[in-house]
């Protein structure tokens, strides 16, 4: 009996990478924004912040949050319930529908973001796309339950408004916010080398 | 230990370097401001390319308010006394999605008017201790 253990090979490509157009460069440190935006209700809010801006693309968190009502002991207690919670409160977060609209009318919706594809080769898509980096979600101070989405935007803004409205099933009725894509520009010059 | 949840904050951004060898860094990327304190937010830069490189990461940080009062993020926090200002409280680390690490700590206590001191290892420059020295101005005015 004799145990023989195949030749290694060296995989020809790099699984997992994501193509250089669906993520910031990584040799640059972005020009940052003061922007952060709020739609708050009495059953949720939505946060728009953490703006940081390279020479071809900017990153927004969109941040939808629910209050989280604090659990009795006999419910902490059953597994089954807190499970059944947590997925009820995954289920509201993903009802939020986000669309940003730059001045030429460029629109992005967040909930139609779709993960960089895990290829290097792929080709980028025509047009501008929106890419979702990160997935997240927790709870603040037990009072609150939030889910954050790290978006990637490919392309910068032109000068003029960048509108946004916020619509949120059962939560939030539409709401509209803009601002500026002057700052994105102005912090689109400011990047640096990192080192 | 956390941000108020029913503030949205106010984004300061600094961006300065705090540390850096070959090709890595990690700077200060802005500052979150609340009523009661404020997030510390780190980038940390690294060439991905190089198979040997790995996201850096602060060792240890502390602060020190112009009015001698000091916090690091080894302290140990005692939850059943009431918090004393400032404390200092790293919130998260990770480097998902992007090619650069990130850290996020949380400052309880707004400083008294005058200079803020960071001072911070890093176990990519072999642990040398760096200070940086920030204006407490723009937090105090923020933070109202």
């Amino acid at each position: 009996m004799s145990f023989v253990f195949p030749k290694y090979e060296a995989p020809k490509r790099q699984p997992l990478v994501a193509p250089a157009w669906s993520r910031p460069p990584w040799d640059e440190v972005p020009g940052l924004t003061s922007i952060r935006l709020e739609v708050v209700g009495t059953r949720g809010s939505v946060r728009l912040h953490s703006v940081e801006v390279y020479s071809r693309g900017f990153l927004m968190t969109v941040e939808s949050r629910l209050p989280q009502r604090r659990l009795s002991v006999s419910e902490l207690r059953s597994a089954e319930r807190l499970h059944r919670d947590s997925a009820h409160q995954g289920e509201l977060h993903d009802r939020l529908s986000v669309q940003v609209t730059f001045a030429d009318r460029t629109a992005f919706h967040v909930e139609q973001a779709k993960w960089a594809p895990h290829d290097p080769a792929a080709l980028e898509p025509s047009g501008a796309q929106i890419v979702l980096l990160d997935h997240s979600g927790g709870s603040s101070g037990d009072s609150v339950s939030f889910m954050n989405r790290r978006l990637w935007f490919t392309r910068l803004p032109p000068p003029g408004h960048v509108a946004i409205v916020v619509s949120w099933k059962g939560i939030l009725a539409a709401r509209r916010l803009s601002f500026e894509a002057k700052s994105i520009l102005d912090a689109a010059r400011t990047v640096a080398p990192p080192w | 230990m956390h941000p108020p949840p029913d503030e949205l904050g106010f984004e300061l951004p600094i961006r300065v370097q705090l540390c850096r060898r070959d090709e890595q860094s990690i700077w200060i990327l802005s500052l979150i401001v609340y009523s009661a304190g404020f997030l510390i937010r780190l980038g940390g830069f690294y060439n991905p390319d190089d198979r040997h490189a790995h996201p850096p990461f602060l060792e240890r940080l502390g602060i020190a308010f112009a009015d001698g009062r000091t916090a690091t993020s080894r302290d140990r926090i005692d939850m059943d006394q009431p918090p004393f200002h400032p404390t200092l409280r790293r919130l998260g680390s990770g480097s998902s999605g992007l090619s650069r690490s990130e850290e996020t700590y949380w400052v309880f206590g707004i400083p008294p008017a005058g200079s803020l001191w960071l001072h911070y290892g890093w176990a990519g420059d072999g642990s040398r201790r760096g200070v940086m020295e920030l204006d407490a101005t723009p937090i105090r005015r923020l933070a109202r």
